[in-house]
């Protein structure tokens, strides 16, 4: 218990005794974290044949992730968020809501963002605001038995065609130290795709998916 | 060595385009692990009890353009779930036709459990070309359907199984359609009466009384006939329910699949006739269908209303990539198939012109193997949403 005491006392004396100037121009910041990507899917009608209104929703994941960045001046930065590959699931939705997992992807978004920072470079608190461009890759498709079933594919194949898309993302990072600080971030992608099936047929969906990262950052 | 490392080169680019490729088949395996399928009913479901003898050496046997990928339905369902391909529980044909060769004695397949036969009703033994029709007074020259009553496959699977259900067996039911058939002959010998319109009546399955006013003809007759036809068909649906529930889930059975009546109003057979006769047809379905669905209100079955789908799909043709939902793609012509163009001896070689290929009816009232391919992935998508794909 004492112990424990011990360390919170020395935490709490090294976030006070933070050097300012954390995040001024030159430096490098590596970040650690967790990344949940929701999609927010907006799916059009699988093509024919098909029942009417057979659509598809993807579901959440969640990695361990990451960043690099670079302060370019005191207030801009380049941001470059590492993940590992996300794996969604792909269900039945609309006419075929209700039959369960249709396949599953890995994605792995591909992002560059230009990040303004607000605040004084020894601000204990700078939120900012960042945008860019996200290639997300999708790759390793596999089909269940339900879509080979419904499709009657014997058995169906997928393929989900990698885009390119605009994030937009809000997040603030918060300074423990000259060295140490915490970070949380939402971000929101833009992107369309069109899935492929084996069958012939195809499916357009707007997944614009939703990101949030907390990470620990750790500044060169 | 040079070549083992070119080998070894050559197997280190295939790894890595495996790795890299695109879309795969994942696991197919379903969520419940069925062990083997068991189905009753007619046509839509038979996957061979005739092909022997002439319909066979036609290649032959199924009721849909036949052929050597020429699947139905319950063939479909049963590589979805992973099972042993069905074959007929029962084979054999008893033609009095001239020059028509069947196969006599009928044989039992002791390890095939698809009972389903062309022409069987829900319990009656008079059927569309039943043997049973051979024989005074009725002396019908016909191909001799075995045409075993669905109430008769269900018990026969019991024997066999020694009287349960392991429970791991996926159950398909599909009847309905014979009863239809033999109703409407009812009503549509009535008006001529005498005895033809009275032994109709009774192979109809119709009362003492309805045969007496059907006798008489003329309007009154067809009148009483329409009235009998369509109680007959709601009495046939409530049957086929309660079977359903005592032969099958009482006897264990966990996963039970009960399709219902496709309207026939809407085959090719009932498109050459006259709207009030479609609209009775259509009445004799859906009263059909009513008491089967009510009769399993809260039983533990996927009920798969194929005639609400089938609606959709003529309705929708392009939706399906159907091409074709009103005209036959067996010529009722063609040489090649001596039976006037049924389903059940057609195969390419009898075909009409044209790509039929999409085309939603074999003969006047059966499916194209296309068909039977939309009615699979209706039912899967019925029995993905119970949970069991």
């Amino acid at each position: 218990m004492k112990t424990k005491l011990h360390w919170i006392a020395a935490a709490l004396a090294l976030a006070a005794g933070g050097t300012a100037h954390a995040q001024q121009a030159g430096r490098w910041i590596a970040q650690i974290g967790v990344t949940n990507i929701a999609p927010d899917v907006s799916s059009g009608d699988l093509s024919a044949p098909s029942l009417p209104g057979t659509k598809v929703d993807i579901k959440s994941d969640t990695q361990p992730s990451g960043a690099i960045i670079y302060m370019v001046t005191d207030h801009w930065a380049i941001d470059v968020p590492l993940a590992l590959p996300f794996k969604h699931d792909i269900v039945g939705d609309g006419a075929i809501a209700g039959v369960g997992k249709l396949g599953d992807v890995k994605a792995l978004p591909i992002t560059l963002l230009a990040q303004y920072r607000f605040g004084a470079v020894d601000a204990k608190v700078r939120p900012y605001l960042a945008a860019g461009p996200t290639y997300a890759k999708f790759y390793h498709e596999r089909s269940t038995g339900t879509l080979s079933a419904l499709t009657a594919g014997s058995p169906t194949t997928l393929t989900v065609e990698s885009k390119l898309g605009l994030t937009v993302q809000a997040g603030a990072a918060f300074v423990l130290n000259e060295h140490w600080s915490l970070d949380a971030a939402v971000a929101k992608t833009f992107l369309k795709t069109k899935t492929s099936l084996s069958t012939g047929q195809t499916i357009d969906t707007r997944l614009d998916p939703l990101s949030v990262s907390v990470a620990v950052g750790y500044r060169f | 060595m040079r070549l083992v490392r070119l080998k070894l080169a050559a197997l280190g680019a295939a790894v890595a385009l495996a790795a890299c490729g695109g879309g795969g088949a994942g696991d197919q395996h379903p969520q419940v692990a069925f062990t083997s399928m068991v189905s009753f009913g007619d046509s839509l479901s038979d996957v061979g009890t005739y092909k022997v003898g002439t319909i066979a050496a036609l290649g032959g046997g199924k009721w849909t353009v036949n052929g050597p990928t020429a699947k139905n339905w319950t063939e479909l369902i049963a590589a979805d779930i992973m099972v042993a391909p069905p074959c007929a529980a029962e084979t054999g044909l008893l033609p009095n036709i001239p020059g028509l060769v069947g196969a006599a004695p009928v044989t039992n397949i002791p390890g095939c459990f698809n009972y389903a036969q062309g022409s069987s009703r829900v319990s009656g033994i008079f059927a569309p070309n039943s043997a049973t029709l051979q024989a005074a007074p009725f002396n019908q020259v016909n191909l001799g359907l075995l045409a075993v009553p669905i109430a008769t496959q269900m018990a026969t699977h019991l024997t066999r199984v020694g009287g349960a259900y392991s429970g791991t067996e996926l159950v398909t039911v599909l009847g309905g359609g014979n009863d239809f058939f033999m109703n409407f002959n009812g009503v549509a010998q009535a008006a001529a009466g005498g005895a033809g319109a009275a032994g109709a009546a009774f192979i109809a399955g119709w009362s003492q009384s309805v045969q007496a006013a059907v006798s008489a003809g003329g309007a009154a007759a067809v009148g009483a006939a329409s009235q009998a036809a369509v109680a007959g068909m709601g009495q046939a649906g409530a049957e086929l329910a309660g079977l359903v529930k005592t032969q099958i889930i009482a006897k264990g059975a966990k996963y039970v699949v009960v399709v219902n009546l496709p309207d026939v109003s809407q085959t090719p057979f009932a498109l050459a006739l006259d709207a009030p006769t479609r609209s009775l047809m259509q009445t004799m379905v859906t009263t059909f269908n009513t008491q089967l669905a009510a009769g399993l209100n809260g039983a533990p079955v996927v009920f798969v209303d194929a005639y609400t789908q089938g609606h959709d799909q003529n309705a929708n043709p392009t939706q399906y990539s159907l091409t074709n939902v009103t005209t036959p793609a067996c010529s009722a012509t063609s040489p090649a198939n001596p039976l006037q163009g049924s389903s059940i001896a057609c195969t390419s070689a009898s075909l009409i012109a044209g790509d039929t290929s999409h085309y939603e009816f074999a003969d006047t009232v059966h499916p194209t193997p296309y068909g039977y391919q939309l009615l699979a992935q209706f039912v899967a998508i019925q029995m993905a949403k119970a949970g069991w794909l």
